[in-house]
């Protein structure tokens, strides 16, 4: 389970048409369109993989276009510094189970 | 100063910004602690949502105003020391030394951070070492090391403050030192002579853009008290009035925020024009203006070494 946190310390700025994003620790600014904006929406109390599911529902396009749209979003906020990549969760459940048997 | 804005004429000006997309003002003046409806000001800043700096001589701060700049968006409260109290109060006068490290502490107190100023001249390389383990023991979050540069009224003190060549080496090898003695404090140099290594410079360096100006980075204008347009907080150039004019307007169609933007690194002249960092430094334009008449010529004062 991929999950990306936001940053703390973060100034937002809604103008209607784009959402700006101010790291003012760093001096970066981010300017998000609609689309980047709804994967932002989204990132709060989801993983990847809902968002990716509730951006191709939402703009009615298929699972892995919706995909690449997300994680470009998401590489580049990322890459500003914006949000942070939390470990991936991998269920292994049955393999500790396996392990304890 | 005669003709300032009114606080109803801030209050557009802000609201100008805001819908320009501005996220951080930077307070300063003179001393903008002097008029009187600053905390009005801020009350007005703090509700729209601005990040602030406040740039104060640290002598007049109070609880008051603490209070309110604790309850914003701030990154921090500068404060100058020019060195250790003789050289400090050579420079900002008697007894100012010890208002402003109460002031520090004020700020400290209330959980603001804290960005000291110091101008670092002939007089005060000396002190900067003292004045770094000063600020450890204060809490200070930055220190923030700035040449001195001879314009306005320090054209007067260029022979007792301005550095020579030696004296930017040995300041290079201070600033060099106090970084790795001091890790907890985050100090920044006049980017000029630090240029390898420096993030800012390198990032600036992969779009071919000069990180030395703000508005030829097209980021910062500074607004006057009089409401005047400037894109350089050195030497004033009249962009605009926004008593006269939408900011927006100024901002966009000004024929000096023009002349800036528009600064191709291929004409630069002199020392400037030969310099391997002539597109990521391109070194200062007004300063090139004021001393040689020529917004392409040398900055006179370039602090590489």
């Amino acid at each position: 389970m991929e999950v990306f946190v936001k940053k703390e310390k973060l100034k937002c700025r809604d103008l209607g048409s784009v959402l700006l994003i101010y790291d003012y620790a760093n001096g970066v600014v981010v300017e998000l369109n609609e689309s980047a904006r709804f994967v932002w929406d989204c990132l709060d109390n989801s993983n990847v993989k809902d968002v990716i599911q509730k951006f191709s529902d939402h703009y009615g396009v298929d699972i892995n276009i919706a995909s690449e749209d997300v994680y470009s979003v998401l590489n580049e906020l990322e890459a500003k510094g914006i949000i942070n990549r939390k470990a991936v969760l991998k269920q292994c459940t049955n393999l500790i189970t396996n392990l304890i048997m | 100063m005669e003709n300032e804005l009114s606080l109803d004429e801030i209050k557009d000006l802000l609201e100008q910004l805001y819908f320009m997309g501005v996220m951080q003002l930077d307070i300063t003046g003179g001393e903008p602690l002097l008029r009187p409806d600053l905390e009005a000001i801020l009350h007005t800043i703090r509700e729209m949502g601005f990040v602030v700096t406040l740039l104060t001589n640290g002598t007049l701060l109070d609880g008051n105003v603490t209070g309110i700049l604790s309850s914003m968006d701030i990154k921090f409260v500068q404060i100058p020391l020019e060195g250790m109290p003789e050289n400090h109060e050579f420079v900002r006068g008697g007894g100012t030394f010890d208002r402003c490290v109460d002031s520090i502490r004020l700020l400290k107190r209330a959980n603001i951070p804290v960005q000291v100023r110091t101008t670092v001249s002939k007089r005060s390389l000396n002190d900067l070492e003292n004045l770094a383990q000063l600020l450890v023991g204060l809490n200070v979050d930055s220190l923030l090391l700035a040449e001195f540069i001879p314009v306005g009224r320090g054209m007067a003190w260029e022979k007792d403050f301005f550095l020579n060549k030696e004296e930017k080496t040995m300041f290079k090898e201070t600033y060099v030192r106090i970084k790795a003695m001091f890790p907890e404090l985050a100090v920044q140099g006049g980017p000029y002579g630090y240029l390898e290594g420096h993030k800012g410079f390198k990032e600036a360096g992969e779009f071919k853009k000069s990180f030395m100006c703000g508005l030829v980075r097209g980021d910062w204008c500074q607004i006057m008290p009089d409401g005047t347009v400037t894109p350089c907080d050195l030497i004033i150039f009249h962009a605009g009035n926004v008593r006269t004019q939408s900011m927006r307007e100024i901002w966009r169609e000004s024929p000096v925020f023009r002349a800036f933007r528009g600064f191709d690194a291929e004409k630069l002249k002199g020392s400037c024009g030969d310099c391997g960092y002539k597109y990521i430094c391109g070194g200062c334009r007004a300063l090139a203006f004021l001393y040689n008449g020529d917004f392409y010529a040398e900055d006179p004062v370039c602090m590489k070494v």
